[in-house]
């Protein structure tokens, strides 16, 4: 554990990054108490610029609402979106990859084309498409994004598996006598799961780049502020306030920045023997 | 007159590594036209000093004092760009697996043609025709269509041929062999050693020739080097290093080496067969046979059948590719066998599958080769040893207890439990495979090469102990190994296999002083070594 977090702090971009994702949920857990009211609410007059105002520390909008809020509020929604889609998404593609890699033959050719049929339609438009059927609340926008996400995991897990299940103590548990689950729990998953991890953490990213764009459109929940609607919102007056589209555009980039540069971190440190050795 | 000096050298090994110096105070001379072997364990540095002279150490090790002068001038500490015009053209290596250190998507005539363009030397197309040249000298056959072959239409032979060829181009001369026959079948490395000793004589050419093995050190060593956790313990002339070693080490590890000359075994008595194997056939294919290319098939195991009895050991032997795996794995299925029978105490368990697969395989049970992917390296010994019998119904605690008294006798301690496999060195990795193979209590254990990846010192106790458990736990065994000496010293019985078949079968002293065959003979000439295990004998 203590190498872990030597090679992990190694490089010093994860650890930027890291610092980047501590703020931003910090800033997401205490957004209920630093803004107890509802970040819809009107609190003054609209288009106030930032460091205008005491109290209103980046100003307000098109609607007088509190830009700072708004931000704090939409980074709870951002990152609640991108863990528990990427979770489900895991919960999906873990168990069709392992099953497409343990068991090989028919069964692989009947997932792995499963797969493909998901990754071959153009994932956003996928969930633009299932965002229309549903309705929107943020429970759907999650399912959403799940069900898009979920194939890349599906591969990498089987490609794992596939390497795995050939190596000489996976044919000693099985010798054992344990049964396929078993042996798949115990044996094969725990050390596949350092490119998953690193996986994972990207999809986590891409997850809040997802939900976004679906807001930035309008199609997330109407009754949720995030930073995707607050782009959509105020890209009407971008000329004359651009600030208003700005702030919540960096909030996004520094975030998946961050998560970025954490992935990449965790793969040096996972897979240290893969570690470019240039740096 | 020597063409290489090394003096005082040391080697920096980085700080929080097992040892300060991966090679300590190392001092030798090289003159034109000697092979100097340097023997050693894995982890004695010997790999490291070659490095060094090569200036191709890995990042982070670096020398620390000393010196190496080749051929009047000092080599070490010369800039990049300078070693570039020695490597190659004056001093060229070989590596151990010729597989991974050919480019795979290049053919063999560019990259023997690679090397002269890398320097600057000839044209087009006398490149290819001192590589066409080369191919001759290393003794492909049809040096014609190998230049056009790409590396994975070779066998590994002719790949390490290849690179042979390669390291010769600029005429070096020092070649420096590191394990260069390793990976290859004990005919092939007789062949491969041959070259390296013609070649050396043909050319006055001299070699670093680093090894674990004193077979090959014998056969072709002028001088040697022992090589101890970095440091040099004996170095002389090959006849006196091999025949009167001085250090306790140097001898330790000649008494280690498995003698071919050995005594035999007890007579068997008639007894009822504990497995019967009877006309077992395998056979594997590539390609669908339809639209796209021809369907390969490659018959694995044909028609083998023979008896194991109760405390008995059987040693299948053969080179790569005869098959002798194949018949491992079919027994334990993890392969299914295509035809033929399995019987265990009179059960066929050939076709068997689902519980009552279950229920036989217990009784026998596999030792791997590889003591580094054997073990899962993600759980504890504790859950290796128990997670076998939990999955038959032993209660934890009882499985706990058990997996206890089978590291005892696998002559481990028991905190080992606790801990995991990369915190033990492979021969103790190799005891826990062991322990877990014993602890279903089975009747018959198959070791597939179960010490081959070990060094020779722990070989010896590695077989030692596989010798005592097999008589305190009555256990038979099959012993699948490429090693005829590993063989002479553990086996009751040989099995020969070539290309799938049973070749010869017998008495150990039948098959390895007086076999029947032309081609069991042929592997017992390429053994290395013989003389000197003659003379060895003589001696004491």
């Amino acid at each position: 554990m203590m190498s872990f977090w030597k090679r992990f702090s190694y490089n010093r971009g994860a650890v930027i990054g890291l610092v980047i994702l501590t703020f931003v949920i910090v800033a997401a857990v205490l957004a209920p108490i630093l803004f107890p009211q509802s970040p819809w609410k009107m609190v003054q007059r609209p288009f106030l610029p930032p460091f205008t105002q005491d109290g209103l520390l980046l100003g307000t909008d098109a609607l007088g609402r509190d830009v700072l809020a708004g931000l704090a509020h939409g980074a709870y929604v951002s990152l609640l979106v991108g863990l528990v889609s990427t979770i489900v998404a895991l919960a999906i593609g873990v168990p069709v990859g392992a099953a497409a890699g343990y068991f090989a033959g028919r069964i692989d050719d009947a997932l792995m084309r499963f797969t493909e049929f998901f990754q071959t339609i153009p994932s956003f438009a996928l969930a633009i498409v299932l965002l229309a059927i549903f309705q929107p609340s943020l429970t759907f926008v999650i399912i959403a994004i799940s069900i898009v996400s979920w194939p890349p995991v599906a591969r990498l897990v089987r490609g794992e598996v596939l390497s795995l299940r050939t190596r000489e103590f996976v044919e000693a548990a099985s010798l054992s006598g344990l049964g396929n689950l078993q042996i798949i729990t115990r044996h094969i998953l725990p050390n596949a799961l350092p490119p998953i991890i690193v996986l994972a953490s990207l999809m986590v990213a891409q997850a809040i780049l997802l939900e976004s764009s679906l807001s930035f459109l309008g199609l997330g929940d109407p009754n949720i502020m995030s930073w995707g609607y607050m782009i959509g919102a105020a890209r009407t007056v971008i000329r004359t306030a651009w600030w208003l589209s700005f702030l919540p555009g960096m909030a996004i980039l520094l975030t998946v920045l961050a998560l970025n540069l954490i992935g990449e971190g965790l793969n040096d440190a996972l897979n240290p023997r893969l570690t470019r050795k240039s740096e | 007159m020597t063409l290489l000096s090394i003096r005082d050298l040391s080697i920096a090994l980085p700080v929080g590594a097992d040892r300060l110096y991966a090679a300590k105070d190392i001092n030798f001379d090289l003159a034109p036209g000697e092979i100097l072997c340097i023997v050693g364990e894995s982890g004695s540095g010997k790999s490291m000093s070659a490095n060094a002279v090569m200036g191709l150490l890995p990042q982070g090790v670096r020398p620390d004092k000393g010196s190496i002068t080749f051929d009047g001038q000092s080599i070490l500490g010369l800039s990049e760009k300078e070693m570039l015009k020695l490597r190659g053209s004056r001093i060229s290596m070989i590596f151990q697996e010729p597989l991974s250190a050919l480019n795979p998507l290049m053919r063999v005539g560019a990259q023997i043609a690679e090397v002269f363009e890398a320097h600057g030397a000839l044209t087009g197309a006398e490149r290819r025709a001192r590589a066409l040249k080369l191919l001759e000298e290393v003794g492909i056959p049809d040096p014609e269509a190998a230049i056009r072959a790409y590396p994975f239409q070779l066998s590994g032979g002719q790949r390490q041929r290849v690179m042979i060829a390669m390291a010769l181009a600029l005429e070096p001369d020092i070649l420096i062999a590191d394990e260069p026959t390793t990976a290859l079948d004990v005919t092939t490395q007789a062949q491969i050693l041959k070259l390296i000793e013609d070649l050396r004589r043909k050319r006055g050419m001299a070699v670093i020739f680093i090894t674990h093995d004193f077979g090959v050190v014998a056969d072709i060593a002028d001088r040697v080097i022992v090589m101890k956790k970095g440091e040099i313990v004996e170095a002389g002339p090959a006849q006196e290093v091999l025949l009167k070693p001085q250090h306790p080490y140097t001898r330790a590890l000649i008494d280690a080496i498995p003698r071919l000359t050995q005594t035999d075994a007890p007579e068997q008595v008639e007894r009822k067969p504990l497995l019967k194997v009877e006309g077992l056939q395998k056979t594997f294919s590539t390609g669908s046979g339809t639209l796209f290319g021809k369907r390969r098939v490659v018959k694995a195991v044909q028609d083998v059948s023979f008896d194991l009895y109760a405390g008995e050991t059987i040693g299948i032997v053969g080179e790569s590719g005869s098959g002798k795996s194949t018949v491992g794995r079919c027994l334990v299925r993890l392969l299914d066998p295509d035809g033929g029978r399995v019987l265990m105490d009179g059960v066929d368990i050939a076709d068997m599958s689902g519980a009552d697969l279950r229920a036989q395989r217990r009784k026998l049970q596999m030792i791997f080769q590889d003591p580094f992917s054997s073990l899962n390296p993600r759980a504890r010994v504790s859950r290796i040893l128990t997670e076998g019998l939990i999955a038959y119904g032993t209660p934890e605690k009882e499985a706990k207890a058990k997996a206890r008294e089978l590291l005892e006798l696998v002559g481990l301690d028991e905190s080992a439990m606790k801990r995991f496999p990369h915190e033990f060195s492979g021969g103790q990795r190799q005891r826990i495979g062991i322990a877990r193979a014993l602890a279903l209590e089975p009747s018959i254990i198959i070791a597939d090469e179960a010490v081959s990846a070990l060094d020779v010192s722990i070989q010896a106790q590695v077989l030692d102990l596989l010798a005592e458990l097999k008589t305190r736990l009555n256990l038979s065994m099959l012993f699948i190994t490429h090693d005829l000496r590993v063989a002479a010293r553990i086996c009751d019985r040989i099995i020969v296999m070539q290309k799938g078949q049973i070749v010869e079968a017998g008495p150990v002293s039948k098959v390895l002083h007086d076999p029947d065959t032309a081609y069991t003979r042929s592997l017992l000439d390429a053994i290395p070594g013989q003389e000197y295990e003659r003379a060895l004998a003589q001696a004491e």
